[in-house]
């Protein structure tokens, strides 16, 4: 069974956020009122940190995407008293809303703060309520989301896999959203469990790194080094 | 005398305006929930060989089995086959240019946030449609509500049963 998992190489991103405004429309992540934004609850399921350093004219920026990490010790699924949190046999973690009771341990228990709460009904300028994705649920007020790797995305995949009547290929038919619309490809997908996969090489370069890996919740996210 | 000629006028003039502007109200609104623009004998067609998947199209191909539209009504009754009124329904939508409006009895509530595909269940599954749609084939009138009540225990028993994944993310998103 495939074990999911993305390699993001800061040497290649651009720090264009492709990746968060897919992710957004993906998804029908709600938008909200820069008020509220500042307010600390602007809802980005990817975001990409920027980190400046030095004054102009010598300055340098850095740039971290930072989608969910997909533990494999999941903090967030451990604390979740109605098991809305879950993890799938193929190791994504995934949230049901219809399950959620709005108690937000998880946002508490997860390290990277990447649980979002809908304090509020989710909308969108009109234009953008109107181009919702169909293949996505709507989080009503009072639940907690988080990024599951587009997995409505394995959901068609395992099926079109399943009409050929073979397992979903461990490299390239299915994808998350962000790492779809990547220009400067930084970001690969693959099963890191599969030798022969990009995904799953560059895991073992030496290059490679875990956010926060000493709290031994193994993300399936890595990080390739600048350099 | 003529002030009665002049009322009884009146009142007709009232009472046509009262038509039509009924007329109007409810020729626009869609047909209460339950009532199909034709009353389609689900037996009548079954029983003569017909497959389900003539009408609805993408059962086994697609997550949506669709509704049929009226071209495939037409494929078949676009010359008269029979002396029922309601044959004759599809010739005049036809004539009128307006598509056939179906009630869909079932639905998915948006609420549960699930994924459901024919194509997995009908042609990988080799589920009869009977399961979750009951005696369709045997129906001679279009029925008013769904023939099965599913809610989730429904689908969780046939997949423990099957042994097939119960995961939650299996079927939400």
């Amino acid at each position: 069974m495939a074990r999911w998992g993305m390699v993001i190489d800061l040497d290649r991103c651009t720090g264009c956020q492709a990746c968060v405004v897919t992710c957004k429309a993906e998804n029908n992540v709600p938008v909200v009122t820069p008020r509220e934004a500042q307010a600390g609850r602007l809802m980005l399921w990817m975001t990409v940190i920027p980190e400046v350093e030095g004054e102009f004219p010598r300055v340098r920026a850095r740039f971290t995407p930072r989608p969910c990490m997909q533990c494999d010790h999941p903090p967030c699924v451990k604390v979740c008293p109605v098991q809305a949190m879950t993890k799938s046999p193929e190791g994504t973690v995934s949230h049901v809303f219809a399950r959620c009771i709005g108690c937000r341990f998880c946002v508490q228990a997860c390290p990277y703060g990447v649980t979002y709460f809908n304090w509020q009904a989710p909308t969108w300028p009109k234009d953008l309520r109107e181009s919702l994705n169909p293949d996505f649920a709507i989080r009503p007020t009072g639940v907690v989301e988080m990024c599951d790797f587009c997995h409505h995305r394995l959901q068609h995949a395992r099926e079109e896999a399943r009409a050929e009547e073979r397992d979903v290929r461990g490299e390239g038919e299915y994808v998350p959203a962000c790492v779809q619309a990547c220009p400067a490809r930084a970001l690969i997908f693959g099963d890191l469990d599969d030798p022969n996969t990009a995904a799953s090489n560059l895991a073992h370069s030496p290059r490679a790194f875990r956010m926060l890996e000493d709290l031994g919740t193994s993300p399936k996210v890595y990080y390739l080094k600048e350099g | 005398m003529q002030s009665g000629v002049m009322r009884t006028m009146r009142m007709s003039g009232l009472l046509l305006l009262a038509v039509t502007v009924s007329v109007l109200l409810l020729g626009n609104r869609p047909a209460v929930a339950g009532e199909q623009p034709i009353a389609f004998n689900h037996k009548a067609h079954v029983s003569k060989g017909l497959d389900c998947a003539i009408c609805h199209r993408y059962v086994r191909e697609q997550a949506f089995a669709t509704l049929p539209t009226l071209q495939t009504c037409l494929m078949c009754h676009s010359a008269k086959m029979s002396d029922n009124p309601e044959e004759a329904k599809i010739r005049e939508f036809a004539k009128r240019g307006e598509a056939l409006r179906w009630q869909r009895l079932y639905a998915l509530s948006p609420d549960a946030a699930a994924y459901f595909s024919h194509r997995r269940h009908v042609t990988f599954g080799n589920i009869a449609c009977a399961t979750c749609h009951g005696p369709m084939a045997e129906r001679t009138t279009p029925p008013t509500r769904a023939l099965v009540r599913f809610d989730m225990d429904f689908c969780v028993n046939c997949h423990q049963q099957k042994k097939v994944s119960t995961a939650c993310v299996a079927c939400h998103r």
